[in-house]
C-alpha cells in the first residue's frame, strides 16, 4: 500500500517541506531508500527497521520503497527517522493515523530502542510548518517545549514509538503555547546591572549613546579599567527584546542546537564574546553545511570583541559585509544561505602592547610600536565604529565607593525614549536607528544652520578630520540630541560627538 | 689633485675612526701626508682597508662632485667655513656635510635635547623653549630625533626662527621618517648636518658620536627630559667636556623622565625655569625681562578673554594628561559642555589633546 508523511528539512535558517513516500508491494523482502540522500539519511533504514522491531511492530515481508521528495534536494540530518517509521507503519497497515498524514509534520530521530531523540532546528522547522498551513507537528518530547513556542500550531511531544497507537487514537495532548508569558517573566531579570559599575562616567555615557542609536562602540584603555564590565552590561540598557526578535534569535540558536528543554527560548538580548582566536567561519558562519556564526548568535544583541587587535585579520575583515548588510550571505552549490546579523558591535582594545600609552612613565613602547599596534585593526573596520572612548585608569576611591550608581533600568528608560523619537522620525523610511542613516539621510534628518555649519568647519580644520568622520559625528550628535529630547542638534552635541573620535585620527598620537 | 681632495678622502674613509684619524693628523700634519705615507702606525686590517680606498680615490671624488651638484655641501677641519665653535673641542670631526646652511658664527645657538619617548609635559616644555628661543633670534640645535628634539625644532621653525639638526646618518636621509616634514622645513629654515657621507645608514653607534657635534655647535645646552641612563646624558657629558654651559629643566622627583635632569641640577647644572634663564646663560640678559613679559602677557591676555566656565575647565587641566572623566568631576559640567569649551581652548592654543580622552595645558 502507498502512504505519504510530511517531514521537514533544514537548509541554513529555512525549513523546507519534504514528503516521505512509502510503498509496500509484493516481491523479494527488501527495503530501499531513494531521493538524493546524505549518508546519515541512508542509515535511517537500519535505525527505523530495528526501532520498529524493538517496539513490537513486526513488518510483513514485502518489497518496500521509501522516497524522499522533492528528489532533487540533497537531504541531510537525522530528523527524517520518525517520518520514515510512520510511513512504513502506514504502508504495512499496522496503524491508522486518521487525518494526521495530511495535516501534521513528523520530525525526529530514532534510537534503536524506538525512543525519540531531540534534533536541532525545531523552532525553524515548526514555524515553517505553520507557515505552510499545517495544523500540527509531531516532535521528540525533548523538543516539545521549544516547538511549542510557535504560535498558531499544535505541537505534540513523543517519547517513543510505543506511543504511536495513542497518537493515532488522539490521546496525546499538545503543549500549550506559553511564549508571551515566558518573555514577560524574563523581563528585567538580568543577571548583571549598570549599578555595579563605579565611576567611569565617560564610558557609561558612551554606552548609553551607543545603545540609543545602535552605534558600534570601541573602548580603548588600560588593562583592568572596566571595558569588559561595561560591555557586558550594554544588553541590559537596550530596550527589552520583542517577541519577533526573540523568536528570530532563538531560531539561530535552534539551528545551532543550543536550545535545551529547560531554556527553549532566548529571553534576553544576546551578548556574545568570542575569544580572539576565533576563526572567520566561527565568527560569521560557514562550513560545508553552513551554520550560523557568532555574529548571528548575537542577532538583536551585542557582539563583543575583546582585545580587538589580537583577532585574526581574516576574521575581522569577514565582519565588514555582515555589519553593512545586517545579514550574512553564504553561497554554496546547493543554494545560498542567509543568516540574520543585526548586531551592535562593541570592541575593546589596549592603546599599545603594554596597555599604558600615553602614560610615559609606565609605557615604554616606542611611537612606532604604538602605531603598529593600532594598525593591526584595519581602517575600514574602524570606520564602522561610530563611537570611540578612552577608558581612564580607575582610582582606588572609585573602586571601593559604595555610593548608589544609576541602574540599568533608569538608563534603559532614557534609551527607550530616544528610540521612540527615532521611530517617529524615520517612520516609513525603512531606517530604524540613527546609526543606519546613509549620507543622504544625514543631510535630510540632521539639518545644520549656518552657525553649526561654521562650527563643523572649525572642528574639521582643527582636528584634520576625514569626510567620513563628518557623517559619523552628525549621526552620533543626532543620537545625543535624541537622548536629551532636543528637536535640533546643538553645538554641545556636535562637540561631544566629535570627542568620541577613533584611534585612526592622526591626533591620537 | 688638490689638498681638499685628500681631506675629503680622509674624511669619508669610514674604516678609520675619528680618533685614529685625529692621531694620524697630529703625527703627519695634513691629509695629503697621511695619504702618501704607506707605513702608518695602525693595525694591519685598517692598513689594508686604507690601501683599498686609496685606489678608489677617483671614484670617491666623482661621487663628491655629484653630491655638490645635488646641493650637499661639505667642508673639512682646515676650511675657513668650518664652524669655529667646533675647532676647540676634543676630537672634532674631520669633515662635515650639510644641506641648507651651517649655524652662523655671529648668532647665538642653544641645543635643546631630551628623551625620545617624552611625556606630555616634556613636549609642552620643548615646544615652549624652542619657540621662545627662536623668537629671540637664537638658533635651536638638536638631533631631529623623535620626542623632545623634534618638538623643540618644529616649534622653533614654526615660530619663524632657525634650527639645525645634526644627524646620525647621511644628510640625504630624513631619519626618523616621522620627522620628514621637519627635515624638509629645516632645508630652508636652517640646515641638516652630519659627519657621515650621504648614503650612510643610521647605525646605532653613530648617535653617541653625533651627540658631540650637537654640543659642539651650541653655546648653551638645555636638557628638557632625561632618564637616569640615557643618550641625553651622554650629550651632557660631552658638552661639559667641551666647556659648554648646561641648564636642566627641573621635574617631579617621582618622575623617571625627570630623574636625569634633577640629578644634573644636583651636580651643579643651571636650573632652566624660563627662556630667560637660557638667554642669561647666552649673555642676552637684557632680553630676559622682555620675554618673560611677553610670554606672561600673551598667556594672560588669552586667559583674560575666557568666560567663567572656560576658565573652570582650563583650571582643571595641568601639564600632565587629564582625562575627561577628571575634568567632569572637577567642574561638574556635562560632557557636551566640556567638549565645546575644550574646542575653544584648543583654538586659543591653551589646551591640546594627547590621546583619545586626555588633555593637557600648552
Amino acid at each position: 500500500m502507498y502512504s505519504k508523511i510530511n517531514a521537514m528539512a533544514l537548509f541554513g535558517m529555512e525549513g523546507v517541506l519534504i514528503r516521505v513516500e512509502c510503498d509496500a508491494s509484493s516481491g523479494l523482502p527488501e527495503m530501499s531508500m531513494v531521493g538524493f540522500l546524505g549518508a546519515e539519511v541512508k542509515e535511517a533504514k537500519e535505525r527505523v527497521r530495528t526501532a520498529l522491531k524493538n517496539t513490537g511492530f513486526t513488518l510483513p515481508p514485502r518489497h518496500v520503497t521509501v522516497n524522499l521528495s522533492p528528489a532533487d534536494i540533497r537531504k541531510e540530518g537525522t530528523s527524517f527517522d520518525l517520518a520514515v517509521a510512520s510511513a512504513l507503519l502506514l504502508s504495512a497497515e499496522l496503524i491508522d493515523l486518521g487525518k494526521l498524514p495530511e495535516d501534521a509534520v513528523f520530525i525526529g530521530e530514532l534510537g534503536l530502542d524506538g525512543s525519540l531523540i531531540p534534533v536541532s532546528g525545531i523552532l525553524t522547522m515548526v514555524s515553517a510548518a505553520r507557515d505552510a498551513g499545517f495544523r500540527c507537528c509531531i516532535v521528540p518530547a525533548g523538543n516539545a517545549a521549544e516547538g511549542s513556542l510557535v504560535e498558531g500550531i499544535e505541537v505534540i511531544g513523543l517519547h517513543s514509538l510505543t506511543e504511536m497507537p495513542e497518537l493515532a487514537a488522539g490521546k496525546l495532548a499538545a503543549l500549550p503555547c506559553r511564549v508571551r508569558e515566558r518573555l514577560e517573566e524574563a523581563a528585567g531579570s538580568d543577571e548583571v546591572d549598570f549599578s555595579e559599575v563605579n565611576g567611569q562616567s565617560v564610558m557609561r555615557r558612551a554606552a548609553e549613546i551607543a545603545a540609543a542609536g545602535m552605534h558600534n562602540l570601541l573602548f580603548v584603555g588600560t588593562p583592568g579599567s572596566g571595558k569588559t564590565m561595561i560591555a557586558r552590561r550594554i544588553p541590559t540598557i537596550l530596550p527589552a527584546i520583542s517577541l519577533e526578535e526573540a523568536l528570530e534569535v532563538s531560531k539561530v540558536y535552534s539551528v545551532c542546537g543550543l536550545l535545551s528543554d529547560e531554556h527553549p527560548l532566548i529571553l534576553r538580548r544576546p551578548f556574545r564574546s568570542p575569544h580572539h582566536t576565533v576563526s572567520p567561519y566561527a565568527l560569521v558562519g560557514g562550513g560545508a553545511k553552513p551554520k550560523p556564526g557568532e555574529i548571528s548568535l548575537a542577532d538583536h544583541g551585542v557582539l563583543f570583541l575583546d582585545e580587538l587587535p589580537e583577532f585574526q585579520k581574516a576574521a575581522l575583515e569577514a565582519l565588514r559585509q555582515p555589519l553593512e548588510d545586517r545579514e550574512v550571505h553564504i553561497a554554496r552549490v546547493q543554494g545560498s544561505y542567509r543568516f540574520p546579523a543585526d548586531v551592535m558591535l562593541v570592541a575593546a582594545m589596549n592603546p599599545c602592547r603594554c596597555g599604558y600609552y600615553p602614560d610615559r612613565n609606565r609605557c615604554h613602547c616606542s611611537d612606532a610600536e604604538v602605531s603598529a599596534y593600532l594598525k593591526r585593526v584595519s581602517r575600514p573596520l574602524l570606520d564602522r565604529m561610530d563611537l570611540c572612548v578612552e577608558a581612564p585608569t580607575l582610582r582606588y576611591k572609585d573602586l571601593v565607593r559604595k555610593a548608589e550608581n544609576e541602574s540599568s533600568a533608569a538608563i534603559r528608560a532614557r534609551v527607550e525614549k530616544a528610540r521612540a523619537r527615532q521611530a517617529e522620525r524615520f517612520a516609513g523610511s525603512g531606517i530604524r536607528f540613527n546609526s543606519r542613516m546613509s549620507g543622504k539621510d544625514v543631510k535630510l534628518y540632521c539639518p545644520l544652520d549656518a552657525e553649526k555649519e561654521r562650527y563643523m568647519k572649525r572642528i574639521f580644520e582643527l582636528k584634520g578630520l576625514s569626510a567620513r568622520a563628518y557623517h559619523r559625528i552628525l549621526k552620533v550628535a543626532r543620537t545625543i540630541a535624541d537622548l536629551a529630547e532636543r528637536e535640533n542638534i546643538s553645538l554641545e552635541d556636535i562637540a561631544e560627538a566629535a570627542g568620541y573620535r577613533g584611534p585612526e585620527e592622526k591626533f591620537w598620537r | 689633485m688638490e689638498e681638499r681632495d685628500y681631506w675629503y678622502w680622509l674624511g669619508v674613509t669610514a674604516d678609520l675612526g675619528g680618533a685614529a684619524a685625529g692621531r694620524l693628523l697630529a703625527l703627519y700634519g695634513d691629509a695629503e701626508s697621511v695619504f702618501r705615507e704607506k707605513e702608518l702606525p695602525i693595525g694591519g686590517g685598517q692598513q689594508a682597508a686604507l690601501e683599498e680606498s686609496r685606489k678608489k680615490l677617483d671614484e670617491l671624488l666623482r661621487e663628491r662632485d655629484a653630491y655638490e651638484k645635488a646641493g650637499i655641501h661639505w667642508c673639512h677641519r682646515m676650511d675657513a667655513c668650518y664652524p669655529k665653535r667646533m675647532r676647540d673641542i676634543p676630537d672634532p670631526p674631520i669633515i662635515l656635510f650639510w644641506r641648507g646652511e651651517l649655524p652662523p658664527e655671529e648668532e647665538k645657538t642653544a641645543a635643546v635635547i631630551g628623551a625620545r619617548r617624552c611625556s606630555a609635559y616634556g613636549r609642552s616644555m620643548a615646544e615652549r623653549f624652542g619657540s621662545a628661543l627662536a623668537k629671540e633670534g637664537v638658533a635651536v640645535i638638536s638631533g631631529m630625533a623623535m620626542g623632545i628634539d623634534g618638538y623643540a625644532q618644529s616649534a622653533a621653525v614654526n615660530a619663524g626662527g632657525r634650527s639645525f639638526a645634526v644627524l646620525g646618518c647621511g644628510v640625504d636621509q630624513a631619519y626618523p621618517a616621522v620627522n620628514r616634514p621637519l627635515y624638509e622645513s629645516l632645508l630652508t629654515a636652517g640646515g641638516v648636518i652630519s659627519e657621515y657621507k650621504p648614503g650612510t645608514p643610521p647605525l646605532p653607534y653613530h648617535f653617541p658620536a653625533r651627540n658631540r657635534i650637537i654640543s659642539g655647535l651650541c653655546d648653551v645646552l638645555l636638557v628638557i627630559e632625561a632618564r637616569k641612563v640615557s643618550g641625553t646624558l651622554i650629550t651632557v657629558d660631552q658638552a661639559l667636556e667641551q666647556g659648554r654651559d648646561v641648564l636642566a629643566l627641573p621635574g617631579r622627583l617621582d618622575d623617571p623622565l625627570s630623574e636625569g635632569c634633577n640629578q644634573l641640577i644636583r651636580q651643579g647644572a643651571g636650573i632652566l625655569t624660563t627662556p630667560g634663564d637660557a638667554l642669561a646663560a647666552l649673555g642676552l640678559r637684557d632680553a630676559e625681562g622682555e620675554t618673560k613679559e611677553r610670554e606672561a602677557g600673551e598667556k594672560a591676555r588669552k586667559q583674560a578673554a575666557l568666560t567663567a566656565e572656560q576658565r573652570a575647565v582650563f583650571r582643571a587641566l595641568s601639564f600632565d594628561p587629564t582625562h575627561l572623566e577628571e575634568i567632569m568631576r572637577k567642574t561638574g559640567f556635562s560632557l557636551g559642555e566640556i567638549s565645546l569649551i575644550l574646542m575653544v581652548l584648543e583654538e586659543f592654543g591653551l589646551a591640546r589633546p594627547v590621546s583619545g580622552g586626555q588633555y593637557v595645558r600648552t
